[in-house]
């Protein structure tokens, strides 16, 4: 007996299906195995930080952590530092990458770098690219069920939709020259073309709280203290010409408006704060700029040593 | 909702098995059914604008009626298209006449202007109103016998694939369909998945991976060099078709599984030799309801030179009218109707080439459509004429930013099949079937756009473009 026409559509519907949970299972073989076979980039630091993570200081944040913490002179603070900021990233990736690190050994201290990233509403969803793949973790799909991307635990199922558009990184990744001693830290050698005329600009636009990211940030300061890490704010410089004629409270202790949050945050949880932002002797260098808010291999080095300088500083005699 | 919504994904598996399970003896329902899916899919959007959608058609509906009756004098007649057309005008049009009237005013020291409407203009409004007034012109001009059968009308009016974005059916095609509706057949739900999947890579893949580039380049162009905003634009020709034909495609598709026939909106426009053969392959359906109620009605060609000249000028400034209430797009509109008169006037409209004539026609055509394009796009004449002058530093020396290079690499990944796919389909369409009638060809065809969707699609929720319109 010949099948219906519905039979037969629905019969070639279901196959096409099984064909495409296999072509699924495939990518969730092949993706860990090009992610565990990386020589360098996002994808070998990603590897790093959710399989073989030991360090004892974590560097996290946005781009302005990833080029401003060299980790070799973190080393000094006793144990082995790691660069694990991101760019144009906040505390949704910092949380999901400390509890991955964490899970294999918790660090010590913990750097966070503060940005506009950590508490700004905007496109949450962009915070989750590079959690997406490691989605079949409980901790990491707690932290994307809370950006509430819609049927996000259905789509999480699916080992090609977690690693949607990792597919060219993965590659490229497989063949970088990355120095392994930079250890996550990506060193800019440009100088700054446009830091001879700035001026200092304190921030005054209004920030838009993100009560989903304000709920992560908590999470993150609340993990690291139940894991026994020390964690501590930070805030890198910024280029300003104008710092040496500034009144030295505004240098070092007055923060522009999108960054108070962190300030209130720091004080209710007794997270130390190093404030960085204009500081004589960097914030005025144009040669240790990449541009006005990146320092180059120049400025994140002497940067670095004072970084080391204050959290000795911070932990006493 | 729209097709790329997840929401739909779930949803679209559910109305098409409840649908096809109706016994076909309950047409009534299966109707019914249809027509209470598509205004909830368009409740969605905006529950309000639903009600708009129903006063079109049922001033539509009911002045045909009249019409019909002999109840209303041609005068009258004409009245009803005009009240039709008004939320169209109302919503679309109002704050553009009303701020060049203002600008316009102030030119003479005069400072009179209207409260403006702060209103989103619905989805699909001028889509549907065209279909839903292109039925009433067609009744008004004794083409096709008055609908009797409201829920038939709601329904040809509402349909939902088509609601956003087109194509705009006649009604002399859709409400047969509508009518007797067609029993399950394999074949055309199969075809319905295959336009289904390209359109959705059409939209996922390509138009939405070119779009990143395109708004990283063009929404800054003043930070780009002239060769990076030159390849922005060419990238919005790229984005613009495949997501317009997306679209397009994916309601193709979900009216063939639901057993319509819709209108093919695209025949590889970019492949056209003369910019009057583009508007024969770019949104077909519009191009149409143009010539049937705007062109042919002015005169067409059945006049003097210069008053046909005058009416393809006339169709395309409703059409870049149509388009959107922005300077730009009357612009857009004229530079295609002043390029279809040149071309008409040197005869090369119906001329046919060959072999690298042919391409050199096909490449000029591009650039034209392309340079209007970049009109088309721009918020403001001022920002479309300064992206032309940032390409025009081109002579200055060929400096090109890699910002948004990964972008491309992806884009490049999607235009493989989707120039593999326009070349064979448009020169080798022998070739083209004799490959897809193998079924394992087919089936890696599928399987393999359906994983790039995911692998390399971008999932930020846009909207399609003529959604705006």
């Amino acid at each position: 007996m010949p099948i219906s026409d519905k039979k037969k559509f629905a019969l070639k519907v279901f196959v096409f299906a099984v064909c495409m949970v296999l072509v699924d299972c495939l990518c969730g073989i092949c993706f860990p195995l090009l992610q565990s076979h990386a020589k360098g980039g996002s994808t070998r630091m990603n590897y790093y930080v959710s399989d073989e993570c030991d360090v004892d200081i974590l560097v996290l944040g946005s781009s302005r952590a990833q080029h401003h913490y060299v980790p070799r002179i973190l080393d000094s603070l006793g144990g082995v530092a790691y660069n694990a900021g991101n760019d144009g990233m906040g505390a949704v990736l910092g949380l999901g990458r400390y509890q991955m690190c964490a899970e294999k050994h918790v660090p010590k201290i913990v750097i966070h770098d503060i940005s506009s990233f950590d508490y700004q509403r905007d496109d949450n969803s962009k915070y989750l690219k590079y959690l997406r793949p490691y989605g079949d973790r409980p901790y990491i799909r707690n932290i994307i069920s809370q950006i509430g991307e819609p049927f996000i635990d259905l789509k999480m199922l699916s080992n090609m939709y977690r690693n949607s558009s990792r597919i060219i990184p993965n590659i490229r990744d497989l063949f970088a020259n990355d120095n392994p001693d930079n250890r996550g830290y990506l060193p800019l050698y440009k100088k700054c073309k446009n830091c001879d005329h700035n001026s200092l600009k304190v921030d005054s636009s209004s920030l838009v709280l993100d009560s989903i990211k304000l709920k992560i940030f908590d999470q993150f300061i609340l993990e690291t203290t139940r894991r026994g890490s020390k964690l501590y704010f930070a805030i890198s410089p910024k280029f300003s010409s104008e710092i040496g004629e500034s009144s030295d409270s505004l240098v070092t202790h007055k923060l522009p408006p999108s960054y108070a949050y962190a300030e209130s945050l720091a004080k209710r949880y007794n997270i130390p704060l190093l404030n960085n932002m204009y500081i004589l002797g960097i914030s005025d260098n144009p040669d240790f700029f990449a541009d006005q808010t990146h320092l180059n291999n120049e400025g994140a080095l002497a940067y670095s040593r004072k970084i080391v300088q204050d959290l000795r500083n911070s932990e006493g005699p | 909702m729209f097709f790329t919504d997840f929401k739909f994904f779930l949803l679209m598996p559910i109305l098409f098995v409840v649908y096809w399970l109706i016994p076909v003896r309950m047409n009534w329902l299966k109707k019914m059914f249809l027509l209470v899916a598509s205004y909830m899919l368009y409740v969605n959007f905006n529950p309000a604008y639903a009600l708009l959608l129903l006063a079109i058609s049922l001033i539509t509906f009911w002045g045909a009626k009249l019409l019909e009756k002999d109840m209303i004098c041609v005068r009258g007649g004409k009245v009803v298209a005009v009240v039709a057309l008004m939320p169209l005008l109302i919503f679309k049009y109002y704050n553009f006449i009303n701020e060049s009237v203002f600008s316009f005013l102030s030119l003479f020291h005069l400072r009179f202007q209207l409260p403006g409407l702060n209103w989103a203009i619905p989805v699909g409004i001028s889509f549907f109103t065209f279909q839903a007034l292109g039925y009433y012109l067609d009744v008004y001009h004794k083409r096709i016998p008055v609908e009797k059968n409201l829920v038939d009308y709601l329904l040809f009016v509402s349909f939902f694939p088509q609601i956003a974005s087109g194509p705009i059916s006649k009604a002399s095609e859709l409400l047969p369909q509508i009518k007797s509706l067609a029993p399950f057949s394999y074949d055309k739900a199969a075809r319905g998945c295959r336009y289904f999947l390209w359109g959705l890579f059409l939209k996922i893949a390509v138009a939405d991976r070119a779009g990143l580039y395109v708004a990283l380049v063009l929404d800054h162009y003043q930070n780009f060099s002239g060769l990076n905003c030159l390849f922005a634009s060419f990238m919005y020709s790229l984005q613009i078709y495949a997501d317009f034909a997306g679209y397009s495609f994916m309601a193709i598709g979900t009216a063939k599984l639901l057993g319509f026939d819709l209108i093919n909106n695209f025949n590889h426009p970019y492949f056209s030799m003369s910019v009057t053969d583009f508007w024969r392959r770019w949104h077909i359906s519009l191009s149409r309801w143009l010539k049937d109620y705007v062109y042919i009605p002015l005169g067409g060609n059945r006049c003097s030179k210069a008053r046909n000249y005058l009416n393809i000028m006339a169709t395309f400034l409703v059409s870049g009218i149509w388009h959107g209430a922005n300077w730009t797009f009357i612009l857009w509109g004229l530079i295609h109707g002043l390029c279809q008169v040149i071309e008409k006037a040197f005869g090369l409209q119906k001329s046919e080439s060959k072999g690298l004539i042919r391409f050199a026609r096909v490449l000029g055509t591009f650039l034209i459509v392309s340079f209007a394009w970049i009109l088309f796009r721009s918020p403001t004449v001022a920002d479309a004429f300064n992206v032309v002058q940032q390409i025009t530093t081109l002579y200055k020396g060929f400096n090109i930013s890699m910002e948004g290079v990964e972008m491309l690499a992806y884009l490049a990944v999607a235009f493989v099949p989707f120039a593999l796919f326009e070349i064979i389909h448009e020169f080798y369409k022998d070739f083209y079937h004799a490959i897809m009638c193998r079924v394992i060809v087919r089936w890696c065809v599928y399987i393999a756009l359906l994983s790039l969707i995911i692998l390399i699609g971008v999932f930020d929720g846009s909207e399609f473009i003529y959604a705006n319109f």
